[in-house]
């Protein structure tokens, strides 16, 4: 036996790998793949650069006028629309930059676009992306998905390249007529207290779920009926939508506010952030639970019994082996019930414990989309900064305690 | 050194052992030998208090280990189980310091017999030391589980199928390796295994088990040759001395001679390929060599006497 037998990928799966075909043939496996993922890519973008891509309304909920872009600029954004396929076709290294700049442009000509329609126009008149910049949107991310595909390990993060790019356009003002960048401007500090809101839900009800979960997990793992019972009821709660708990959840709360004062005045009442924080507190359990069960016991037999057969006492095997070894799954699960946290406060805004909700349901009773992308942009990013933040954590340990988990 | 009295477990109403009595002398290595479920393993982690007794009693050096806490216990016994033992999430150097961090013992004393230890089951410290468990071969990661037993240089060494998990050709030099180093060491040591041909080249004593209960306590040579019962030479086979014969090497068996004219065994191949030439060209005595130069003369009648080999096996066409 070899001693560079696949270093830190549990060395005793069968090694199959010995029997698959040579590396050299997975060059153009993976390109033919990428350029169909291009093609799919080219498409939306080619449909978006020929719709409009403006709508210019008097004001906020007044119908309006659908723009498409002038033709010269049309015709220059079907070119763009080529450039990731044909770049990958022809000079694959820099399919990374081409897509990018595929994602960059949408801004940049949605920034130029609403300023130019706005100009003349009176104060309250409102320029919206309409259905072309979201086609040509997804088609652009969709390329830069695919160029991410030829890049491998720390290279794969220049598909990101256009990112802060994007940032400096928000950031110079060149967005500033987009009606959703113009709301947010309204809002200002109101957006920015309901977004500290959120993260405060989403963080409040992570940690007492972790404070509950965490110790119940350890409890169930080692005993079969408590473990059938705690994952039966987490998983029931789970099945409940959220909206459902939430409603649930009012009247029960509200005869314990009713019925002791103290609560009340402690801020306890059917509506608002009590019963929010409660639902969420419920729902993120499920994730932390079953994931702590399942890395708990998935922690070798031989390697507790060989920890117990050295002297270690329960509490040594507790936090020096079976902790560290059960980490990288269990954190798998506080990551799954953070993003579940963040799309469940968008929801809690509805029975008045704020957060990016607001916006959406705002947004909805007042049929003004651009309200609605307040909220629901940022929650999307929220969720996906949590996931990528936590995912990298969860890489660090895994990898620190000699373990991909 | 360890002595059972009397030493007993049951599960309801069956015995896994049964009434057993056994004394593992200081400095011997026995091997608890047995089909799988005759109780060995159980025997084994009785002694350590992995599994308590339901009767009897173990003596460690004539204290009942019953006095002792069990983690005092097992941080004086080394331990040893298959490869899947090792902790993962460290790395070799952290594996070997268990037991002495677990004793307090300073960082800096046991770094350095951290390396001592890797050089001595034959792993280069500074090539292994932040390996992690994954990266090792079988054989590799076993050779480390040897080291951590050792770590605290316990007087007493417990093995649990040390070598079972391994390929054939890593066992072999895993088990002479071992050899080497309990012949330096001499710990006492007690061996669980189903394997035959790992008791009788490790083994000085072999305690034969079956359902439970002793069924014959001897050398190797006295299994073979003076059998207690039927299940004994069932169990060990007809070909037992054979099996014996493929634990030593031709050079254990060369004395000075006249080598003209005999056929030529390497010394390092084992006895019984020796036994096998002698048998291919006909000879009764073989040219020992080693790196071409001949060292001396192997007689079959040696084979014979230590260890002696069984009527059945004489061959006919001795020329």
């Amino acid at each position: 036996m070899s001693t560079s037998s696949q270093a830190g990928a549990g060395g005793n799966k069968p090694s199959a790998p010995l029997l698959s075909p040579v590396p050299s043939v997975r060059g153009p496996n993976i390109r033919s793949d990428v350029l169909l993922v291009l093609a799919l890519a080219a498409l939306p973008m080619l449909a978006g650069a020929v719709l409009p891509w403006v709508l210019l309304r008097p004001n906020r909920l007044a119908p309006g006028d659908y723009l498409r872009l002038p033709p010269p600029l049309m015709a220059l954004m079907v070119l763009l629309a080529l450039l990731p396929i044909l770049s990958a076709r022809f000079t694959p290294r820099l399919t990374w930059l081409a897509a990018g700049l595929t994602v960059f442009t949408t801004f940049w000509v949605l920034g130029q676009q609403t300023h130019s329609a706005l100009l003349g126009q009176a104060e309250f008149a409102r320029a919206s992306a309409a259905a072309g910049v979201w086609l040509f949107g997804l088609g652009a991310l969709i390329a830069s998905y695919g160029a991410g595909l030829l890049l491998a390990g720390r290279r794969k993060a220049l598909t990101w390249v256009w990112l802060p790019a994007v940032l400096i356009l928000v950031w110079g003002g060149h967005l500033s007529g987009w009606s959703v960048l113009v709301e947010g401007r309204n809002e200002g500090p109101r957006w920015v207290q309901e977004l500290v809101q959120h993260l405060r839900l989403v963080g409040t009800a992570l940690g007492l779920s972790t404070l509950i979960g965490v110790p119940l997990a350890v409890w169930a793992a080692g005993r079969e009926r408590v473990a059938v019972t705690v994952l039966g009821a987490a998983n029931a709660i789970q099945t409940l939508p959220s909206l459902a708990l939430l409603g649930l959840l009012i009247a029960p709360l509200s005869a314990l506010s009713n019925a002791f004062p103290a609560l009340r005045q402690a801020g306890i009442s059917g509506i608002g952030i009590a019963p929010a924080l409660t639902a969420m507190t419920l729902y993120a359990l499920l994730p932390i639970l079953r994931n702590g069960v399942v890395a708990l016991r998935g922690v070798p037999v031989g390697t507790v019994d060989a920890a117990r057969g050295m002297g270690m006492t329960g509490t040594q095997i507790f936090w020096r082996v079976q902790v560290p070894l059960a980490l990288p799954v269990w954190l798998t699960g506080i990551r799954q019930a953070a993003v579940l946290l963040v799309g469940v406060a968008s929801v809690a805004a509805l029975i008045g414990a704020g957060g990016l909700g607001t916006y959406i349901f705002k947004g909805l009773q007042s049929a003004a989309a651009d309200l609605i992308l307040l909220g629901a942009v940022p929650a999307a990013l929220l969720a996906i900064g949590v996931d990528a933040a936590l995912r990298g954590l969860e890489l660090w340990l895994g990898r620190r305690f000699g373990r991909v988990g | 050194m360890i002595e059972l009295q009397a030493l007993q477990k049951r599960y309801g109403e069956t015995y896994a052992v049964r009434d057993l009595n056994l004394v593992f002398a200081e400095g011997v290595l026995t091997a608890l030998l047995g089909p799988s479920g005759c109780g060995k393993t159980t025997t084994l982690r009785m002694i350590n208090r992995l599994i308590e007794p339901t009767g009897g009693r173990v003596l460690l050096r004539g204290e009942d280990t019953h006095s002792l806490k069990p983690e005092t216990l097992r941080r004086g016994i080394g331990y040893v189980i298959q490869q899947i033992g090792l902790f993962p999430h460290l790395n070799v150097a952290q594996n070997v310091a268990t037991v002495p961090d677990l004793l307090g013992r300073p960082a800096r004393d046991t770094a350095r017999r951290v390396d001592e230890l890797l050089d001595l089951v034959g792993l280069n410290p500074d090539e292994y030391r932040h390996k992690k468990p994954a990266e090792l071969s079988g054989g590799q990661a076993q050779r480390v589980g040897v080291a951590r037993a050792l770590a605290a240089d316990p007087p007493v060494l417990l093995m649990d199928e040390p070598f079972g998990a391994l390929d054939p050709l890593a066992r072999d030099k895993l088990q002479d390796a071992f050899r080497e180093i309990q012949r330096g060491l001499k710990k006492t040591v007690i061996m669980v295994t189903h394997d035959i041909d790992e008791a009788l080249r490790l083994a000085d004593r072999i305690a034969l088990m079956n359902a439970g209960e002793l069924a014959q306590f001897g050398t190797p040579d006295d299994l073979i040759h003076r059998p207690a019962s039927s299940f004994v030479r069932q169990f060990l086979g007809e070909d037992a001395a054979l099996r014996q014969l493929a634990g030593r090497r031709a050079a254990d068996f060369v004395r000075p001679g006249d080598p003209a004219g005999l056929p030529t065994v390497e010394a390092h191949l084992n006895a019984r390929s020796a036994l096998g030439i002698m048998l291919r060209e006909g000879s009764d005595a073989l040219a020992v060599t080693e790196e071409g130069q001949v060292t001396g003369v192997l007689h079959w009648r040696d084979l014979q006497t230590v260890p002696r080999l069984s009527a059945e096996f004489i061959p006919d066409e001795r020329g």
